[in-house]
Formats: C-alpha cells, sequence, structure tokens
C-alpha cells in the first residue's frame, strides 16, 4: 500500500511539473552540443561521463536521445558529443524535451584525483552543456534575418565555380555578424539542404538566446547581479576529498554522487523548474505593479 | 563481404583516376531530392540549386508551364513540377542518354503525376517547335568559353560531355539561340531563367540593349550573384 501510495505522490509531483513546462518551446525536441574544456583528456573523459549520464536520464525520463555527432577524445572520452532529445512515441512518456534539458546548458565543472594524471592528483575540469530547441519552420517563420547580417561560406569559396568546378564538399558555414554566432552543417550531400539545415539551426540559436535576455530582463528587475548564462557555471561535481553534487542557481545538492552520473537527475531539475516559475511569476507581478 | 570489399575497391579505382564520384555512384542529392547521374550528363552543381529555388520563390503564376532546355539529368525541370503548384514540365536535350535519365527521375520523384505533369523529348534549341506556348523557360546551358575550357580540372574535362559544357567561343552559342527563339516558344510577358559564365550577364545585356535588337523582342530583367558573389543568374521577359 505504501508503495503505491508514494508512486501515486510522485505521478501527482510530475504531473505538476509538466504544467511548469509552458514555455513556448519548451514541447519541442532540443539538441544537445556537449563539449570538453581545458583539461586534455580528463576533460574527454568528463564529457564521456556526462554523455552516459544523459543518456541514462533521458532514458529514466522517457525521452529518445540519438546521438548525431561524436569528436573522439585522443586517448579516451570525447572533444565533443551532439545528442538530439525528443518526445518518445511512448504514450506515457516525457513529452517536453527542451523545457526539461534547458536548465542543463552552461558549465558544468568536475573535481576529482585524475585517473589520467601521473601522479593522481586532484583535478578541476569543465565541461559546457549547450542546449537548443529544435525549431519546426512555423516557429522559424518568426525569425527574419537580413542577408547582410550573415556571411556563408562553403568548401567551394573561390574559383571559377559553376560549371567549371565538379567539387562534391557541400558543408556550409555560416556566421551571423551581429552576434558572432557561428553554424555549421555538413550532413547532406546537398549544398542548399545544408544551407538551409544551418539556417534554421542559427535562428534556433538565437531565438534561444532572446529567451535568455528575457531571463537577464527578470534578474534586472529584481535587482540581482545579470550573468551571462554559457561560460557560467551551473553544476559542481565534487568527487575528492568530499563526495557532493551542487547546483549554482538552486543550492540543491546531493552527496549520493554516483546514482546522479548514472542518469538521477530528476529531483535537480525539477527543484531548478520550480525555482524558475517562482522568479518569473515574481517579475511578472513587479512588472505589472509598476504599470 | 568479399563482394563488397571487391565492389569498393573497383569504385576506388576509378574515383584515383578522376572519375566523377556522382558517375561511380551512379546517383547524389540535388536539393532535397536523390537523382541519377549518368555519363556523360553534367553532375549537377550547387549553382543551380539557386536557380531553382530563386525560381520557385520568384514565380507566382499556376497553372505555370516551364521548358527547360538542356535538360541533362532533368533535375531543374523536375525540381520546378514538384516544387511549384499545378507545373507542367517539357523538357529537351541533344543527348539521348538525358532524355532517358530525366524521365527516369521524373519517375523517381513525381511517381504517378509523371505521366501529365513532366515530359523530356529529344529535340535541338534550334529545332523545337511546341504546340503549346511556355509561361517560363529555363535553362543551365553550356556556357564554359572556348579558351576556359583546358583550365578545367580531370574530373570534369575527361569525364563530363563537352557539348554539355562548351559554349564556344565567348560560351554564349546555345545561350544566343535560346534566346532568339524566346519569342516562338513563349507566351507574352513569359519569362526566361537561365544559368551563366560571369561574363555573360553584361554582354546579354548590352546585346538586348542594343538599338539593332529591338526586332529580337526579349527584354534583359536583371543578373543575379551566386553564394559565391559572381554574377551567374540573368532573368529575361518576352514582350
Amino acid at each position: 500500500l505504501e508503495e503505491s501510495a508514494n508512486k501515486l505522490l510522485q505521478e501527482g509531483e510530475r504531473y505538476q511539473l509538466e504544467l511548469l513546462l509552458s514555455g513556448p518551446y519548451d514541447e519541442q525536441p532540443c539538441r544537445i552540443l556537449l563539449t570538453a574544456g581545458a583539461g586534455g583528456t580528463e576533460a574527454n573523459d568528463w564529457v564521456a561521463d556526462l554523455k552516459r549520464m544523459y543518456e541514462r536520464h533521458a532514458q529514466k525520463m522517457g525521452y529518445s536521445l540519438q546521438i548525431e555527432d561524436e569528436q573522439p577524445g585522443e586517448v579516451v572520452g570525447y572533444k565533443s558529443v551532439e545528442m538530439v532529445i525528443s518526445a518518445s512515441t511512448d504514450a506515457d512518456g516525457g513529452a517536453h524535451p527542451y523545457g526539461w534539458f534547458k536548465g542543463e546548458k552552461g558549465s558544468h565543472r568536475l573535481v576529482r584525483l585524475s585517473p589520467f594524471n601521473a601522479n593522481n592528483k586532484r583535478q578541476t575540469t569543465f565541461a559546457g552543456v549547450d542546449v537548443a530547441p529544435i525549431l519546426d519552420d512555423n516557429d522559424l517563420n518568426d525569425i527574419d534575418i537580413p542577408e547582410k547580417d550573415l556571411e556563408i561560406t562553403t568548401m567551394r569559396s573561390g574559383g571559377a565555380g559553376g560549371q567549371n568546378v565538379n567539387k562534391v564538399n557541400s558543408a556550409v558555414r555560416i556566421k551571423h555578424l551581429p552576434s558572432g554566432l557561428n553554424v555549421k552543417c555538413t550532413q547532406e550531400r546537398s549544398q542548399a539542404m545544408n544551407k538551409d539545415l544551418a539556417m534554421k539551426r542559427l535562428k534556433a540559436q538565437l531565438l534561444a538566446i532572446a529567451k535568455e535576455q528575457r531571463v537577464a530582463e527578470i534578474q534586472e528587475i529584481r535587482g540581482d547581479q545579470v550573468e551571462a548564462s554559457w561560460g557560467t557555471q551551473i553544476r559542481n561535481y565534487v568527487l575528492h576529498p568530499y563526495k557532493m553534487i551542487k547546483d549554482q542557481r538552486t543550492g540543491w545538492e546531493t552527496s549520493n554522487v554516483q546514482s546522479f552520473l548514472d542518469g538521477d537527475l530528476e529531483d535537480c531539475i525539477a527543484e531548478l523548474l520550480k525555482a524558475s516559475a517562482m522568479e518569473e511569476q515574481e517579475a511578472s507581478l513587479q512588472e505589472n505593479s509598476t504599470i | 563481404t568479399v563482394e563488397q570489399a571487391h565492389d569498393f575497391a573497383t569504385k576506388l579505382q576509378r574515383r584515383m583516376k578522376h572519375e566523377p564520384i556522382q558517375y561511380i555512384l551512379g546517383q547524389w542529392d540535388f536539393l532535397d531530392y536523390t537523382v541519377a547521374i549518368r555519363s556523360p550528363l553534367l553532375c549537377p552543381r550547387p549553382e543551380t540549386e539557386e536557380l531553382v529555388m530563386m525560381i520557385v520563390n520568384d514565380t507566382t503564376q499556376s497553372p505555370v508551364h516551364i521548358l527547360d532546355v538542356g535538360c541533362g539529368t532533368g533535375v531543374i525541370g523536375i525540381s520546378l513540377a514538384d516544387m511549384l503548384t499545378d507545373a507542367t514540365v517539357r523538357a529537351i536535350d541533344i543527348e539521348p542518354v538525358a532524355i532517358q535519365t530525366s524521365n527516369e527521375n521524373a519517375k523517381r520523384i513525381l511517381g504517378s503525376q509523371t505521366e501529365y505533369r513532366y515530359q523530356a523529348t529529344l529535340a535541338s534549341a534550334e529545332n523545337f517547335s511546341p504546340d503549346r506556348r511556355f509561361d517560363v523557360v529555363v535553362s543551365n546551358p553550356p556556357y564554359i568559353p572556348q579558351l576556359d575550357m583546358k583550365t578545367l580540372s580531370k574530373d570534369v574535362l575527361h569525364f563530363e560531355s563537352e557539348q554539355a559544357l562548351c559554349g564556344g567561343v565567348d560560351g554564349m552559342d546555345v545561350i544566343r539561340t535560346i534566346i532568339r527563339q524566346l519569342p516562338n516558344w513563349c507566351n507574352p510577358g513569359g519569362i526566361c531563367w537561365m544559368e551563366v559564365d560571369p561574363t555573360h550577364p553584361q554582354l546579354i545585356q548590352e546585346w538586348l540593349e542594343d538599338s539593332k535588337s529591338l526586332d529580337l523582342g526579349v527584354k534583359f530583367e536583371s543578373s543575379y550573384e551566386d553564394l559565391y558573389g559572381k554574377e551567374r543568374f540573368v532573368k529575361l521577359s518576352v514582350q
């Protein structure tokens, strides 16, 4: 009886959380990019750990996870991993991939005794996690980027072009001049298709930034310091000399590090969602009261 | 498997002799389509993808009857047939392999609609006399000037058809033929789009705006740059 009561409580909680996930792109699939920070092999190994952690967490939450690209590290692990998380076709699977994982965006700091260090010394490494929603055409039509803001380069730049040349390298890189954002797409055999995909990814990133600016606005309204979120440490994973994982934004912490690294992120993420929702609510109230 | 390894080795040999990869694989992508590509037809270039998208964005007429001159693998006409509502396409080429490949690619992409929406026939621009006039004429004609031919890399020069590449001394031979035929092919107000050599837009504009050319009945509308900043496309209209 107690077991089923707990389960009901859990499901009740989960339902409440779903209500918090009502941002404009929360229901969309998301693209997650893991990048090793400085630290060489140790950082590459950290990326592998994070990859595993997200794979297992996605499975627990009923999401579908696809690895899109992997750049292996020279010794172990990865320089970078790109994955896509989408809602599973299962009826009781998770339904808000971007909404759920967007809080993972930022810098994740690991402190442990490094097996790759000659003296097995304690080392600090970072990995960057970037999360962007994958928008469908309807969402993207909201954004119009003027041609003059873009610098588009392909592998064929320079030379005669046209009928004179038959080079099939169709990679396209687009740089958005005002923001400095860079997007590259190599997956299609058609250059036009790669350009199309690169534009979509650029727009998704710009939208995410616009959303962040809203977050900054909220913090300003509240009188908090405005911080850039990419590059900011969002979570500390300390494995030595004590075991503690602490989320910097909510103060949520656990000493059950192995369980967390095995994919048990639900409580931590739930805490963040509740805190964000409260912040948004307070800010809206303050905004409205000053009108 | 042993067969796969052998097949791969054979293909690698061919590639080492600079044979275009599209010929070796027998197919490649053009926009969102995978199309059959056969020797000695021209392997579609990215600029041609731009041409098609430009036409799609510019064409509002529906239904629209289109002519693809020098269709090759058929990609231009077939993409337009697929992306424009109520478009019917005729395509011509002087190379029999082009006609076969274009009709085959049309069936791949348009399926059962091919029967009443796409037809490629063997004909030269000089001799083509349609029973129904067109709203849009599009072409990626051979446009490389004679002298530039020897600057081409091996994979182009030794494998793709010279007929599909070289446009005579100034590269404009076929272009001129097409322009002269436009009043015979098009409805009044018909539009002609062509992919050309960067030296051509100016030559074409000067020719059409010369007072001696008034009886041609073709007006130079505009030229457009490709992704590499080269003047690659022209838009003409028929009076």
